[in-house]
């Protein structure tokens, strides 16, 4: 018993300078791979925007790169873990409106309060409907922003998308404008959801959807 | 009189633009770039607002307005930033902010935010209207102050429409009511969000995480 207890008096403090040096490796592991991940991914994204940008001779161009390069950078930054059963709301919308930004030359301001994952029909409509609409704001709008505001409530989530442009009556809707309406009032419909187009034509419009889900 | 402002940036270039920006309307009597200077320079020089960036070396704008705060309250702050993070921003608005709007913000709206911030007034940015609905959104089940933690339905909805994009007067029309009283419930919301149990705050960051 005693050369058990004198064993362990003599080997504790090796051991314990052992494990605290194999920790400190392995801190410093862990952190010249955070820094190679970080470098690696700033070379991919923010340096070969930064290289567009100075090849761009159009301004509105370099706007829409920088745009975009923001919205990813942000994402990186500000992610949240990754849902494990799929697609969450927020970066379905998320990545809506990087589309369109990109696609279109605007900026799209999109916030979502509350979250909830995509994992239904009904939802997936929703998130489409919301694309098709701010698309539709974009292309015809006449102005460069468009805001998208998502609330999830419990038994309902709604999407608003707006823009202050032109405007249109919504009773007398020229063909290629009422097809978009259409197929979105319709989409939102087959799901059980509505859609309210709100519009006058010079005060901007905005579309208005609500999609009920069961209460928790 | 023409409203005294000093700018607040550690990015010399974003400091220099919107000193150009805002000079055309403005009286802009002094910027610095770190937190010690504007401390310094702020107490010194008196503005009226102070427009100043979340994120900065050496405790960031939430120290720069509790130094001056604790010497003259009467100074206004604007927080102006690219920051994305919810709890940055709830934070600084917490220190004493009485606004926040990001940096994609057109020059006419950002000197419409320095006059408001000005008459005491609060700025609600789509953002940050997002960040409080989000914030005060889940209904604590027992809430340790009801009169402080809960927003009123008037007030739900007027952040509601300033998240969808509306200014102000838009609100104003939309709901029949005029805008001193929309001011007047921003004001409200702000007041509330600064007074709020810190509790409720942090489980609320702590819940964004974990979602």
């Amino acid at each position: 018993m005693v050369t058990v207890g004198g064993l362990a008096l003599l080997a504790g403090p090796w051991f314990w300078r052992v494990a605290t040096e194999l920790m400190d490796e392995r801190n410093g592991r862990i952190r010249s791979e955070a820094r190679a991940e970080m470098a690696a991914h700033l070379h991919d994204s923010v340096l070969q925007t930064l290289a567009l940008i100075q090849r761009s001779s159009e301004p509105k161009e370099m706007a829409s790169l920088a745009r975009t390069q923001e919205r990813e950078l942000r994402a990186w930054l500000y992610s949240r873990a990754p849902s494990v059963r799929g697609v969450t709301l927020r970066d379905a919308i998320d990545e809506m409106a990087g589309r369109v930004e990109r696609g279109n030359l605007v900026r799209v301001e999109a916030i979502v309060v509350g979250d909830l994952d995509v994992d239904d029909e009904g939802l997936r409509a929703l998130v489409a409907a919301c694309s098709e609409a701010t698309l539709n704001a974009a292309k015809h709008s006449g102005v460069d922003e468009v805001s998208v505001y998502v609330e999830v409530e419990d038994g309902q989530v709604s999407a608003f998308v707006r823009d202050e442009g032109a405007g249109f009556d919504p009773g007398s809707v020229p063909h290629d404008r009422r097809g978009i309406a259409d197929s979105i009032v319709r989409r939102m419909e087959l799901h059980g959801g509505t859609a309210e187009i709100r519009s006058e034509a010079g005060r901007g419009s905005e579309v208005v959807l609500r999609l009920a889900r069961p209460k928790k | 009189m023409s409203v005294r402002v000093f700018i607040v940036d550690d990015h010399e270039l974003f400091r220099s633009g919107v000193r150009a920006e805002l000079s055309v309307g403005l009286e802009i009597v002094g910027d610095a770039g770190t937190v010690d200077e504007a401390i310094g320079a702020i107490l010194a020089t008196e503005p009226d607002v102070v427009v100043l960036d979340v994120h900065m070396p050496g405790g960031g704008g939430r120290r720069v307005i509790e130094a001056v705060h604790a010497e003259r309250p009467r100074i206004r702050f604007l927080a102006l930033s690219v920051s994305d993070a919810a709890e940055d921003v709830i934070d600084v608005i917490r220190a004493g902010a009485r606004g926040y709007v990001t940096k994609s913000i057109s020059p006419a709206e950002l000197d419409l935010a320095v006059r408001r911030v000005n008459d005491g007034d609060a700025v609600f940015s789509p953002r940050l209207a997002g960040f409080v609905l989000d914030a005060f959104g889940r209904a604590a089940p027992e809430p340790l102050d009801p009169e402080l933690d809960l927003l009123s339905a008037r007030e739900r909805e007027v952040l509601r429409y300033i998240a969808r994009g509306y200014a102000y007067k838009e609100v104003a029309h939309e709901l029949g009511i005029s805008i001193k009283t929309v001011e007047t419930h921003v004001s409200a919301v702000l007041r509330k969000l600064q007074l709020s149990s810190r509790y409720e705050l942090s489980r609320w960051a702590a819940d964004r995480r974990l979602i």
